[in-house]
């Protein structure tokens, strides 16, 4: 289970998120939507600290640190605990992608070679990338790079599958090809928070749409009721902007 | 004094006393140039991360220190260093040999250039790599050993291989303090002949150097090779 509890982040005076509170229970596929700049990247750079948060409290599983007093351990038992899946890839350029997916296994997990090594041969198997397994990330496109990473960030047995716009630097048929690996990854039961700008996919893959706005979170269900039945004025608006005439008819 | 003609049989006879110097040269410059990267480690994790202050102070070291010549810099740390010491603690540097000042001078100059290039090759790893490796649970030192260094030796490489060069030819300098380093060597050989040699000696001496320089760029090349991995599209 990961929660976040009254989390308020601030970049100079601009507050990016004020008072956010989500939880997301194992299993659970949770998307989060919203227009651009309203603090949905920031919300899940915040989970692992990659932003460090001015306020509030970020649970996952047995683990609870406070943005008040975070010791390096606490932080660092957050990403232990939870994966990440970038916008940009972030594959190690001047690594192979099996040593992408083996690396940390060997000096984070702690694991051997050789079990390091069996591990991400099964991952590049399920993401249709072992053929590529002695190719570096520049030999790629942006599609199987990220599915290397979606790999990479499995391989450590997250807790949590954290997705930052994973992929939003693609064109519509390697879209296709990541959303596909994704949907894998759902189908073997793995606790995933997306943010995405791919509605449709949000509505057909998760248990729960969150839309957010300004910072805050304005509503949150099932993809039926905030795209069908949306109760506040802000998503209304936003659905509506999406989906202009008779949107109804997607759903 | 008169000139003969050119003897190649005198320099082929002589080169190997001139070589014999060479562990001098060599082991001048390795100590120099460990020093120097240390101390340039240091300097540039000071002006990355430092406070204010240190920076400031930091530049204005690598202001004064870049327009100093190697061999005025030599002098002032060789006649300068046990005066100074002297006048604050008492104590007497007598003890200490040449090679030891000129090891401080050296590295100290190193230091200050490199601490440059050590900067740049940090800022140049793109923020992405640090925060995969962050967010895979990598620890700090982790991130510096598997992320930051790796990466930043391929972007620094040539310009550790020029530095390697610069220290070899400074410790050339030495000679002026009577160390009989290649060119002290040299040049020894050439007074022991009335000075009738001296073309015949500083061209043996060139060979070396050259010689010297050439193993050293060998190395650097493979070295690039070795961390140069996934930079090239090779094709698939």
């Amino acid at each position: 289970m990961i929660k976040v509890e009254g989390l308020s982040k601030s970049f100079n005076d601009n507050k990016v998120l004020e008072n956010v509170d989500l939880t997301i229970e194992n299993g659970e596929i949770v998307s989060i939507i919203g227009p651009s700049g309203t603090g949905k990247t920031t919300l899940l750079r915040c989970i692992n600290y990659l932003e460090r948060p001015d306020k509030g409290k970020v649970t996952i599983d047995d683990l609870t640190v406070d943005a008040d007093n975070p010791s390096k351990k606490d932080i660092h038992g957050l990403c232990l605990r939870s994966g990440m899946v970038f916008q940009s890839y972030n594959l190690f350029h001047n690594k192979t992608v099996l040593e992408n997916v083996m690396e940390a296994q060997v000096i984070v997990k702690k694991r051997s070679r050789k079990e390091a090594r069996e591990r991400a041969l099964e991952e590049l198997k399920k993401v249709g990338m072992l053929d590529w397994k002695d190719h570096y990330p520049s030999q790629l496109s942006g599609g199987q790079q990220q599915r290397v990473a979606i790999a990479r960030a499995i391989s450590m047995d997250p807790s949590i599958l954290l997705l930052d716009e994973p992929t939003s630097a693609l064109d519509p048929e390697l879209t296709k090809e990541v959303q596909q690996t994704i949907r894998n990854i759902a189908k073997d039961g793995m606790t995933m928070l997306i943010v995405t700008h791919e509605i449709e996919f949000a509505r057909e893959l998760c248990n729960r749409i969150v839309f957010m706005d300004e910072g805050h979170i304005v509503e949150q269900g099932t993809p039926k009721e905030i795209f069908s039945n949306p109760k506040e004025e802000r998503t209304k608006k936003f659905i509506q902007f999406l989906f202009p005439q008779d949107y109804q008819i997607y759903i | 004094m008169i000139k003969d003609a050119f003897d190649l049989k005198f320099i082929l006879d002589n080169l190997p006393k001139i070589i014999g110097a060479l562990p001098v040269t060599i082991s001048i410059t390795l100590i120099s140039l460990f020093f120097g990267w240390m101390l340039g480690l240091i300097f540039a994790f000071g002006k990355v991360s430092g406070p204010r202050w240190l920076r400031e102070v930091l530049k204005l070291l690598t202001d004064i220190l870049r327009g100093i010549p190697t061999v005025v810099l030599l002098y002032v740390v060789y006649f300068g260093l046990p005066q100074i010491v002297g006048s604050l603690t008492g104590a007497s540097l007598d003890g200490w040999s040449k090679q030891t000042f000129v090891v401080i001078a050296l590295a100290l100059e190193l230091g200050i250039s490199s601490s440059e290039m050590f900067r740049s090759a940090y800022n140049s790893i793109r923020k992405e790599q640090i925060e995969a490796a962050w967010a895979l649970g990598y620890t700090k030192i982790q991130r510096f050993l598997k992320v930051i260094v790796p990466q930043g030796l391929f972007v620094i490489l040539p310009n550790l291989s020029s530095a390697v060069l610069s220290i070899i030819q400074a410790t050339a300098l030495v000679y002026t303090l009577g160390i009989y380093d290649i060119l002290g060597k040299a040049r020894q050989i050439d007074t022991n002949e009335a000075h009738v040699k001296t073309f015949e000696m500083y061209l043996a001496a060139a060979l070396i150097y050259w010689a010297l320089a050439g193993v050293v760029t060998v190395i650097f090349s493979q070295l690039e090779k070795r961390f140069g991995r996934g930079r090239k599209v090779v094709a698939a």
